[in-house]
């Protein structure tokens, strides 16, 4: 006897049965319907993404069809107006690109410090830059004169050292031709000689030589320029990175200049004549004390005062 | 043969997409009728059980899918309404319309109070005479209603796959 002749008359009841069980745990046990709707999200979209895809590409060749047949006088027209709508944009989208250059620039000058405002400053934009010495597109025909201060926003980049008629060179805080007078933001210390010197090598650091070693200096101090300088005092130019004692009566820090040169798009330079503080008037007792009081000071000289104070 | 269950099964998921996908197509006064229990009482009717049990599965799934209800929650119910009716039609006479329209009430009625009683064993807070007398009665009575149209369509539908398929074999 066949054994599917003998389960015939109960094999609807059987399916029943188990169709019933399941169902009965998938109840019980809560099971989600999440899988299976992905599962027919799934399918859906592959068995409808060739027949949307043949329908989309069906409809478009028909509507090229019937453009190119019936309406190609149109189809010209509309090309050539949207050329000439091109051309007005491209040539709007030039105009605006240069006006957006005027305002950045225009930008930047009203993001100076407050007091940097009152400075009459000429703006240049940098030609070329080779060994801590930068090429600006600014000369003597733009008033612009040897030992002139250059900076930016962030502080001091360096000072004009030879110039023609339309451009002209900064030696930066990289190159070792750069002297600025320079002092301690947090206690107005400065160094005997009152400059600092770039020591000009691939460290691209700055050393401010003889501190008296009683001084107190700290590594992050912060360096900005004095009143004896050519700049106008407080502007940044570094912070301290490392102290060096040599055992002798003076000690040595190295300064990390703020500004990167080899980052720069364009600079200021300070055209107003900035005069040193005169010896004078100093009144610095920690310079003051120091001057040696056999020492004179010639009157009418053109020798600045860093060069007064040197050792 | 392949052509009679392929066109059930296209018919059975289109019916399950109108009622679950499109319902504001058959909607009166926010009463819907169920398709899908329609299908099951046709099959049940005129193919016996099983017919009307895997009818039950497949509109089950969809519905179950479609209204993010746990798995086999109207499954259980259609396959249930399938296997009664099933078993019932050998001994009915289920010619005349008035009498299919009546079987499929009866069948809404049992199909509606088995959905609601597994729903208020899942969450014994609602309110289970509510709910059956304000969805599943007049649910039922719409049901009952569509029926002869329903039922005409299928016939319809069935006959025409039955000519074919008798012409495949045949050649």
């Amino acid at each position: 006897m066949n054994t599917s002749d003998i389960s015939h008359p109960y094999r609807s009841t059987i399916i029943f049965l188990v169709i019933c069980l399941i169902c009965i745990l998938s109840l019980l046990t809560e099971t989600s319907t999440e899988p299976l709707k992905r599962i027919f999200k799934q399918g859906f979209y592959l068995i409808t993404y060739p027949i949307v895809n043949t329908k989309m590409y069906v409809s478009n060749f028909f509507d090229y069809v019937v453009e190119a047949v019936f309406e190609p006088d149109y189809l010209r027209t509309e090309n050539k107006t949207l050329k000439e709508e091109l051309m007005r944009l491209r040539l709007a989208l030039l105009d605006r690109t240069e006006k957006n250059c005027q305002l950045q620039q225009k930008l930047k000058i009203s993001a100076l410090p407050k007091e940097w405002k009152n400075l009459t400053l000429v703006h240049a934009n940098i030609l070329e830059i080779y060994q801590g010495a930068l090429r600006i597109n600014r000369g003597t025909n733009d008033g612009i004169r040897a030992y002139q201060g250059v900076i930016v926003p962030e502080g001091v980049v360096g000072l004009i050292i030879d110039t023609s008629p339309f451009s002209s060179v900064v030696a930066t805080l990289h190159h070792r031709e750069c002297r600025i007078g320079a002092m301690v933001q947090r206690n107005r210390l400065r160094a005997y000689d009152g400059v600092i010197y770039p020591s000009g090598d691939f460290r691209k650091i700055c050393t401010m030589n003889y501190i008296d070693i009683y001084d107190q200096i700290r590594v992050g101090d912060i360096i900005v320029t004095s009143p004896e300088s050519i700049f106008p005092p407080g502007l940044p130019i570094g912070t301290i990175q490392s102290i060096h004692e040599s055992g002798t009566l003076w000690k040595s820090a190295d300064i990390l200049p703020i500004v990167d040169p080899y980052r720069l798009d364009d600079v200021y330079i300070i055209i107003d004549n900035i005069e040193p503080l005169d010896i004078t008037e100093i009144d610095n007792m920690h310079v003051s004390s120091q001057l040696n009081t056999d020492i004179k000071i010639p009157e009418n000289t053109d020798t600045t005062i860093q060069e007064l104070l040197a050792p | 043969m392949y052509i009679d269950y392929i066109i059930w099964f296209i018919i059975v998921l289109t019916m399950s997409v109108i009622q679950t996908g499109w319902p504001e197509v058959l909607q009166i006064q926010g009463v819907v009728p169920d398709l899908g229990l329609i299908m099951v009482i046709f099959f049940a009717l005129f193919y016996g059980e099983e017919r009307a049990m895997f009818t039950g599965i497949l509109a089950g799934i969809y519905q179950d899918i479609a209204s993010n209800t746990s798995l086999g929650h109207h499954i259980l119910c259609l396959v249930i309404t399938g296997f009664i009716f099933g078993k019932l039609s050998s001994r009915l006479l289920s010619e005349h319309p008035a009498i299919k329209s009546g079987l499929v009430f009866m069948g809404a009625l049992l199909h509606g109070l088995l959905f609601n009683v597994i729903t208020y064993l899942q969450d014994p807070y609602t309110n289970f005479f509510y709910v059956l007398f304000v969805n599943t009665v007049p649910s039922a009575f719409y049901s009952a209603l569509m029926t002869p149209i329903i039922f005409w369509l299928l016939h319809h539908v069935f006959r025409l796959s039955e000519i074919k398929t008798f012409k495949v074999i045949n050649k």
